[in-house]
């Protein structure tokens, strides 16, 4: 070989250069075939979301939907302003769940960006220990591959459950007071129902 | 680092033959461990592609496709009556129909969760590869200082 040491530093700049290049090249082929990713790409998993939730939604509406009309018919209501009143709540609460679906699955093609743009800093690390391998650049690595997590998709849940506590809820517990108010009506008009109620204290 | 280190020692034993014969191989082998590394992250970049991130959705939709499957061939109950005119078949088909499709839709979305789940796997495997490369380029070059000594001797 016969360098001397102004034949090393030429050397030493030597390799450092191809080390920039392989670097460079490197970079330009990871955003080469990142490109790849397009939004039709993060687009597949937001539709994707919205197909599974959005059924299970309505899963959940119908019968809803379906045990409020007939407790309004049961009850005499159908076509009242308490008809419209406890549709159009519904129907907010149902908006709402939409909402909330088309969110998530906003959040889960977000989360698909996140994930590809952290695979595309790891690659960038490997790239720049491959070019130097005996560099310390290799510890960053080794932590890359443990970062991610898998990611999972749970079923929506009770979404109108609200809507069922506060006016289907209600409509028992008025169902149940309208008994109990005509129970104490005839209490209280113990003329009227004479005999049908047991009298408190031997009816004194 | 290995760069610095050869020129320190090519200029304080400029005049040896044998010293610059132990550099000269040093740094063959080091650009020896760089291909390699350089290989593994070719690799590397080739299962991060568009094309893999595809196949690996598919993988994850065909695998949850699979797991719903006992739960798909579950006998679930009919009517407590008979329904008149075949009604219990058709009702029967139609939520048949109904599991599979909602069973579709769930492969389709868990597929996207094998994703990063691979790319996590694929990511530890590389780095535990280029380790090891890191450490037999650190070790051989760790062990130039003490040849060229001994070449100046």
């Amino acid at each position: 070989m016969g360098c001397g040491s102004s034949d090393a530093g030429s050397y030493e700049r030597q390799q450092q250069q191809q080390q920039q290049a392989a670097i460079q090249q490197g970079v330009g082929q990871v955003n080469a075939a990142f490109s790849g990713f397009t939004p039709q790409f993060y687009q597949g998993v937001q539709n994707a979301y919205t197909n599974y939730e959005t059924p299970q939604l309505y899963q959940q509406y119908q019968p809803m939907n379906q045990q409020l009309g007939y407790k309004l018919a049961n009850q005499g209501l159908l076509g009242s302003g308490a008809d419209q009143f406890l549709h159009g709540q519904l129907a907010q609460q149902m908006g709402q769940a939409q909402q909330q679906i088309g969110n998530q699955a906003l959040g889960a093609s977000r989360g698909l960006q996140q994930q590809v743009g952290q695979e595309k800093g790891n690659l960038i690390s490997q790239l720049q220990t491959a070019s130097d391998p005996s560099s310390i650049a290799q510890q960053a690595v080794g932590q890359a591959g443990q970062l991610s997590a898998p990611s999972t998709f749970q079923p929506i849940g009770q979404m109108l459950q609200n809507f069922a506590t506060m006016y289907l809820g209600q409509q028992n517990a008025n169902t149940y007071n309208q008994f109990a108010n005509q129970y104490l009506s005839a209490f209280n008009n113990p003329g009227v129902y004479a005999g049908a109620i047991p009298q408190p204290f031997g009816g004194q | 680092m290995l760069a610095g280190t050869a020129s320190q020692m090519y200029a304080s034993n400029a005049e040896g033959g044998a010293e610059n014969s132990a550099v000269a191989n040093e740094m063959r082998r080091q650009r020896e461990y760089q291909q390699r590394a350089t290989g593994l992250f070719n690799q590397s970049l080739g299962q991060s592609a568009p094309q893999a991130a595809q196949q690996q959705i598919q993988q994850g939709r065909q695998q949850a496709l699979q797991a719903g499957q006992p739960a798909m061939q579950m006998p679930y109950a009919a009517s407590t009556v008979p329904l008149p005119g075949g009604q219990d078949r058709l009702s029967q088909a139609r939520l048949s129909s109904q599991l599979g499709l909602g069973q579709q839709a769930n492969a389709n979305l868990q597929g996207y969760g094998n994703y990063p789940l691979q790319q996590s796997l694929k990511d530890m495997d590389i780095g535990g590869q280029l380790g090891v490369v890191n450490r037999e380029a650190s070790q051989s070059a760790g062990v130039l200082p003490a040849e060229l000594q001994q070449a100046s001797q």
